[in-house]
């Protein structure tokens, strides 16, 4: 018979800290650069503000792929459930933005790719952490 | 899919948290198969079942709907 294993997919699980800390520093670096009234689109190399975003991506993707510090088969399942759920936010997001933005602007615009990585990750992140939390009840 | 988890349990005298430790789950995985909130992959379903030293039908009883090939 083969034998079975089931460790669990994604990184371990102190990656979490590590998103949580990258998050935390971003913002804190935004907010010190807003209060010293920075122009935040002419630093000469590159714009501080996609720099911002892209390690504010990295941080939550860190989150919601690290494991559990206990992970079984019903928390991978969860977690396949949340990335699910999330996807289906993301192309819901993508189709009903364009709608709201003509209702509220009058006037359709792309929806920025960060936005929609941000809203789908972060959809992902509490669902799980809904779900498990039902869980625990 | 319903199971006799708690009963088998009860005859044991073992709590969530020492089923869970002997087949390596979370009791919280372990509370989710009791209250049929989750069904449990194949290898759980024969690690319980060796835990209880029954038959996995024994402790896992299909419904009737589910019984429809």
């Amino acid at each position: 018979m083969q034998k079975t294993k089931n460790k669990g997919v994604g990184f371990p699980n102190y990656f979490k800290k590590i998103g949580g800390v990258l998050i935390i520093l971003v913002i804190v670096v935004m907010f010190i650069l807003k209060g010293l009234h920075y122009d935040f689109d002419t630093i000469p190399k590159g714009n501080i503000k996609t720099i911002a975003m892209n390690l504010f991506i990295l941080g939550l993707a860190l989150i919601a792929l690290a494991k559990d510090k206990i992970e079984d088969e019903m928390h991978v399942f969860l977690k396949l459930k949340s990335f699910y759920s999330a996807f289906i936010f993301g192309v819901i997001f993508t189709i009903i933005f364009p709608i709201l933005d003509i209702v509220i602007n009058n006037d359709i615009q792309q929806i920025p790719a960060e936005q929609l990585v941000i809203m789908i990750l972060f959809s992902q992140i509490s669902t799980y952490f809904l779900l498990k939390r039902s869980e625990n009840k | 899919m319903k199971n006799t988890l708690k009963v088998e349990r009860a005859k044991l005298n073992l709590t969530q948290q020492d089923l869970a430790d002997k087949v390596k789950v979370s009791r919280q995985t372990i509370n989710s198969i009791e209250t049929e909130r989750y069904t449990p992959s194949t290898v759980l379903a024969l690690k319980i079942s060796e835990v209880f030293k029954t038959s996995v039908n024994e402790i896992f009883i299909l419904e009737d709907d589910e019984k429809e090939a």
